[in-house]
């Protein structure tokens, strides 16, 4: 018997953190023109931190020797679920914080790596970053106390104190439909802005608005920070959710994965993105779930997924090069009439 | 430190991004599409070769080798582009739709092989995910003959291979009428049309010909590495877009030099660190993304590149 709640509470939560991914992809590469092949270095980068904050610092201000049990071994995953069990406030503590956090130090890392994207054109922009996420993945594979190619485990999800799983899901849930409603909120604002209009000029042509007056590198930089720093959250709370990280979760086909979600929904709508989002996320969750029907096979179904995606998303762009969901453009309302005409005369 | 060692593992990677490279600058050049799937011919090439190597009995020669990867490199490139890239330029979409839809197709491509690979390990009962070196049949003949043993194969098979194209490009780029056509296409397709160039069948050709030379690169990758996977590409792509774009995705000559620079530098660095911090060889990619990170920021590439305004701004704020 299919558990039906636990399958849709379990989507629920993926189409919220990829929404996420695909909203802030959305507002920097559909709408600001930055082409960003390496999102998924941002996503890691935000899960390896919340990793480290709450499991290290768990660890160390309940007094446990973090030298003697690293979270990366049995005993440290031991004394982690025992501390996350008993001291609720501490566990949610942390966590918030280390959304707080992840969200400024991956916003600082997409901000200073502006500095050498912003001076060349859309294809080593593209390349610069998805090298980036390759590197970062280097680094986690030949770094120990980040658990090298294990990754860390056990890293404690907010409400298990909750002594109801079905309870400390929902909890959870709830929890990122609020931080998506947020970001998408925040996304709309910016599209129907001043800036917005601005990012979208660039887009279009940079050296137009360059020549309009506009601080093309500084506004590409801004609106960087915004999206890398709200990718990071995403990643934090995948980690926590998953409660663990490894470098083999962050690769390319994630991002692969993002850019698939917001070509088919439509690249310049926020709402194209979250559409993208729920119906990939579906398919790639109906697939894992369906996985033992796929036995007879003489391949691992795994390899499956990502043509299945890569063909849908080809023949979306080359039959609809604007997404199923284009944006409209803004409507034109009786008073933005009278206001011009009252403007002209 | 094995000198001797860094010096035959520069002159092969110069060979294989050489033959890598080049290709890569000129389908910029001539379709101003920027090819992330480009590294999948270098991994399909490799897999031909491996795959005719297990069907034909373990004897393969390197001419069978070299015309079969050509072939099937070429093919695949000029399927690519008849099925996406063309539809696409009618279009007219940005050159981010060309870029997304390469980075599609480079995930079909990949995971295409994976699932052939399961098969054929299951069909042949070798390990098609991490195959061993191949030796060339014609080339250990020639070896015997010649009494040259004791030089590694891949140095024969990368200067064969290498020094055969890199001498036929220059032939067919500035002694033929074909190749003047399709430097004249690359240059400017509108007017290389009016001239009478038929330049729809002439961009074919080019994207076969990118796909067969990449392939090559794969036939060399097999007869050096002493295990090939389905991520060949993927391994050798970094440095093949460096070498590009330090030629400013423009110049063939400049490519081909970055690409020696770049094999040499990264080659030299991982025997140092190695040798003198234990440093594993799997920071390779960070060491050769730090150089390119180094040049990004000391001197903004030229060309199709860079970034004209911000340049433009630089100058003006330094006044």
């Amino acid at each position: 018997m299919i558990d039906v709640i636990g399958f849709l509470i379990n989507w629920l939560i993926y189409f919220a953190i990829y929404s996420m991914l695909a909203i802030t992809l959305n507002l920097e590469s559909g709408i600001g023109g930055i082409t960003n092949f390496g999102k998924v270095a941002f996503f890691g980068l935000g899960a390896y931190i919340g990793a480290l904050m709450n499991t290290y610092m768990l660890l160390a201000i309940s007094g446990v020797d973090v030298s003697k049990a690293p979270p990366y071994t049995a005993e440290g995953v031991i004394a982690l679920t025992r501390i996350s069990i008993s001291n609720p406030a501490l566990v949610l503590g942390i966590f918030i914080l280390s959304i707080l956090v992840s969200f400024t130090v991956t916003g600082i890392f997409g901000y200073l790596l502006t500095y050498p994207i912003i001076r060349v054109g859309a294809g080593f922009v593209g390349f610069t970053l998805l090298s980036i996420g390759e590197v970062l993945r280097a680094i986690y594979i030949n770094t120990e106390f980040v658990g090298g190619t294990y990754g860390m485990l056990g890293i404690p999800q907010p409400f298990m104190w909750i002594n109801n799983t079905l309870l400390s899901n929902i909890c959870y849930l709830l929890l990122s439909i609020s931080i998506l409603a947020l970001i998408y909120i925040i996304s709309h604002r910016i599209l129907y802005s001043p800036l917005g209009r601005t990012l979208r000029s660039i887009r279009d042509d940079d050296i137009v608005a360059l020549c309009l007056g506009k601080d093309v590198p500084k506004i590409k930089s801004k609106i960087f920070f915004l999206t890398s720093g709200l990718s990071g959250v995403a990643g934090t709370l995948y980690a926590s959710y998953v409660s663990s990280v490894n470098p083999q979760m962050f690769v390319m086909l994630v991002t692969f994965n993002v850019w698939a979600m917001i070509i088919i929904g439509g690249s310049e709508s926020p709402v194209g993105a979250v559409v993208g989002a729920l119906i990939l996320t579906l398919v790639e969750r109906l697939l894992s779930l369906t996985a033992s029907f796929y036995e007879y096979l003489p391949f691992t179904s795994d390899y499956l997924r990502p043509v299945i995606i890569g063909l849908i998303m080809t023949i979306v762009l080359v039959k609809y090069p604007r997404g199923l969901f284009p944006m409209k453009p803004p409507k034109i309302t009786k008073s933005i009439v009278k206001d011009l005409e009252g403007k002209i005369s | 430190m094995e000198i001797y060692r860094v010096i035959l593992c520069s002159y092969v990677f110069s060979w294989i991004y050489i033959l890598s490279g080049l290709p890569l600058t000129l389908s910029y050049r001539t379709t101003k599409v920027f090819n992330f799937a480009h590294p999948v011919f270098i991994t399909y090439g490799a897999y031909v070769a491996i795959i005719a190597n297990e069907v034909l009995g373990k004897r393969i020669n390197l001419v069978t080798a070299v015309l079969l990867a050509f072939v099937v490199g070429g093919l695949v490139s000029l399927i690519t582009h008849l099925l996406v890239f063309r539809p696409l330029s009618y279009q007219r979409v940005s050159s981010n739709t060309y870029m997304v839809a390469s980075m599609g197709l480079w995930f079909i491509y990949q995971y295409i092989l994976y699932i052939a690979c399961q098969i054929l390990t299951r069909k042949y009962g070798a390990n098609f995910l991490s195959y061993p070196t191949i030796e060339y049949e014609d080339v250990k003949l020639v070896q015997d003959a010649l009494r040259i043993g004791n030089i590694p194969q891949y140095i024969i098979t990368a200067s064969l291979i290498g020094v055969t194209i890199s001498i036929a490009l220059y032939i067919l780029f500035n002694k033929t009428v074909l190749g003047i056509a399709l430097r004249g296409t690359a240059d400017n397709v509108t007017l290389a049309a009016v001239s009478g160039i038929p330049t729809d069948r002439l961009i074919n050709l080019t994207w076969f010909l990118v796909g067969g030379i990449t392939a090559l690169s794969g036939v060399i990758w097999v007869n050096f590495s002493g295990s090939t996977t389905p991520d060949v590409g993927l391994n050798i792509v970094v440095d093949n877009f460096a070498a590009a774009f330090i030629g400013g995705l423009y110049s063939l000559p400049i490519t081909a030099v970055a690409s020696i620079v770049l094999a040499l530098i990264e080659n030299t660095l991982l025997a140092v660190l190695n040798y003198y911090f234990g440093v594993q060889p799997t920071i390779r990619l960070a060491i050769v993304f730090g150089i390119v990170f180094a040049i990004l920021v000391a001197r903004p590439p030229a060309g199709a590149a860079g970034g004209l305004p911000y340049r433009f701004i630089k100058r003006v704020s330094k006044k």
